[in-house]
């Protein structure tokens, strides 16, 4: 199928002009259309052009496609007063874009009349997908690629939150370089982490005397209060997807070699995985062996749009 | 702001650019900005488009654009080359040209790669009247090494140890194969082209002002770095800026490289 692509720009609420690009099938147009959003600060395009390649692809089908640049992104006007980029990742984590999303909405409903739309984005767009899905009811699907369950922090001890899975790798990475040179002389130049090394080394051994103090998980959700305490898990995550979930159809596409992964099953399924299983026929995971966080290698791309494009084929458009 | 994004004829492709025209009254100039290379262009963005948006300010005209197969240009990027890029700057320029009132006044800025891009250009198209260059890669072959050196990290976090070394890759490449960089797709026209870059290793035609920015984490490292490439033209200044490399990721925000903009703003009033 053809597709026209055209850039567009509007304001936002704040005033701002916001750049875009628009992909519309020249024929057969459907009646739900699809955003992609902004991962991180890696704008409309995404990382090595991953949106240009899935825009495309999803066009084919039938869908609208609009990319566009939130505030303070890509082209679009607007500055962000965050020093460190962990603090930008963090405000986007809470919904900094939601605003936005909300506004692509409204003109493409303003455009073309489409009042139903699966938001779709990798990391810091997944997070702002499920965030505007708990406030916008146009949202009628999700396609979210490693989505972060937990917070960024440019302050937090980063050795503090790490996943089983994390420590494991981290553990092997070490090890394999029990023999290099190099690796001795960062050591004995005080340029290792000794934090990071001593934890990787003794976290098994932590975690067989937690697992003989721990109860089971339970059935109620705990509070933000015991989130703070226990986990960096961001605490609006549970309350919108829980809230998603129960009415609409959500797939979780996860790279098998990111944290985020880990930390979603270590974190968030481990503690709330029983409070959702009702639903388990709205939602699916699908894991992309051995890919890494932005599905770099080209197979690993192409999983992820065939599965995507699957998964898209069963949504009512 | 007066921006407009749209489309341009390539070489049988579109490219995509944004033409920031200015806010205060004109002066007659304009710049073609030339991005670096593949994820390097997407850390670097925003420091392009606020510099842009301060040209307007001082009534410069500003295209900036996506060489073919990057950003929101057609095309894909396995199929680009140094060449292809070459010539898409040539678009670029020849558009800016005939769609403003610029005339002969138009120069040339680049950072990292663009900047290396931009110095090859000038060797083509004299009639430009600038150079800034923005830390610019000299030597191509290290700078491939580099980018290789991606793809065996990827390998080794992903599969735990390196399954094809550099000599393997560059061979796959020349086989017809491509190599994944950052997710990008390189071939064997761009990595032959660009190996075969040292743009210290002869004078250059370009008679115009240049101006070279090489960027310091602190002011002792690495002095003298740019000097060779400066010796090569007959009008160049090196500046040094205090900056963070800012073309991959690091943990400050990078939206605005304030060193830099103030030592090319100064340049450029100087003129």
């Amino acid at each position: 199928m053809k597709q026209v692509v055209s850039p567009i720009m509007f304001s936002n609420n704040n005033g701002r002009r916001l750049f875009g690009m628009l992909h519309e099938p020249d024929s057969k147009i459907k009646t739900t259309a699809i955003l992609l959003l902004s991962p991180g600060v890696k704008s409309r395009v995404a990382p090595h052009r991953m949106y240009i390649k899935m825009a495309e692809r999803f066009c084919s089908l039938g869908f609208a496609v609009l990319r566009m640049d939130p505030e303070g992104l890509g082209d679009s006007e607007g500055d962000f007063d965050e020093e460190l980029i962990a603090d930008v990742y963090a405000s986007i984590q809470l919904g900094r874009h939601i605003e936005d999303t909300m506004a692509m909405m409204d003109w493409l409903e303003k455009k073309a009349g489409i009042s139903r739309f699966i938001l779709a984005g990798l990391c810091g767009g997944a997070i702002t997908a499920l965030l505007t899905a708990e406030k916008d009811p146009r949202v009628h699907a999700i396609l979210a690629l490693g989505i972060p369950c937990v917070m960024s922090s440019s302050t937090a001890d980063p050795t503090k939150y790490i996943t089983q899975s994390q420590f494991n790798s981290i553990r092997h990475k070490y090890l394999c370089k029990i023999l290099n040179r190099e690796a001795w002389v960062r050591f004995l130049s005080f340029k290792t982490d000794y934090k990071l090394l001593l934890k990787s080394i003794f976290q098994p051994f932590r975690r067989q005397i937690r697992v003989l103090k721990k109860t089971t998980p339970v059935n109620v959700a705990p509070t933000n209060r015991d989130i703070q305490i226990n986990s960096n898990l961001n605490p609006h995550f549970h309350r919108a997807f829980y809230q998603f979930i129960t009415k609409n159809k959500m797939l979780m596409i996860f790279s098998g070699a990111d944290r985020l992964y880990w930390e979603f099953e270590e974190k968030y399924m481990a503690m709330y995985g029983p409070l959702i299983t009702a639903y388990a026929t709205n939602y699916s995971i699908y894991i992309v062996k051995e890919a890494n966080h932005v599905f770099s290698f080209k197979e690993w791309q192409e999983e992820m749009l065939l599965h995507s494009v699957k998964w898209l084929s069963t949504i009512d458009g | 702001m007066n921006e407009t994004p749209f489309f341009f004829d390539g070489n049988g492709y579109r490219l995509f650019g944004v033409v920031h025209d200015p806010e205060v009254k004109g002066n007659s100039l304009g710049f073609v900005f030339c991005h670096p290379f593949a994820e390097e262009k997407l850390w670097t963005h925003r420091v392009f488009v606020n510099f842009a948006r301060i040209l307007t300010q001082k009534g410069y005209h500003v295209l900036r654009f996506d060489y073919m197969g990057n950003g929101d240009s057609e095309g894909n990027f396995s199929d680009s080359s140094v060449e292809t890029c070459l010539s898409d700057i040539q678009s670029a320029i020849g558009w800016l040209k005939a769609n403003r009132p610029i005339q002969s006044r138009l120069g040339l800025l680049g950072l990292r790669f663009g900047a290396t891009l931009a110095c090859m250009m000038a060797e083509r198209a004299l009639d430009l009247s600038q150079l800034v260059l923005w830390e610019p890669v000299i030597n191509g072959t290290r700078y491939m090494k580099e980018m290789l050196r991606i793809n065996l990290t990827t390998q080794s976090t992903v599969y735990k140890k390196v399954l094809y070394n550099t000599e393997t890759l560059v061979s796959m490449m020349e086989s017809g194969q491509s190599v994944n960089i950052d997710g990008y797709e390189v071939r064997w026209p761009l990595y032959h082209q660009t190996i075969g870059i040292n743009l210290s290793d002869e004078s250059k035609r370009f008679q115009g002002p240049v101006l070279i920015v090489q960027m310091n984490r602190k002011p002792d490292q690495g002095v003298g770095r740019m000097q060779p490439l400066a010796d090569c033209y007959s009008n160049a200044t090196v500046s040094i800026a205090l900056d963070e490399p800012f073309w991959k990721e690091i943990h400050r925000n990078y939206a605005r490289a304030d060193n830099l903009y103030d030592r090319t703003i100064a340049w450029m009033d100087n003129r």
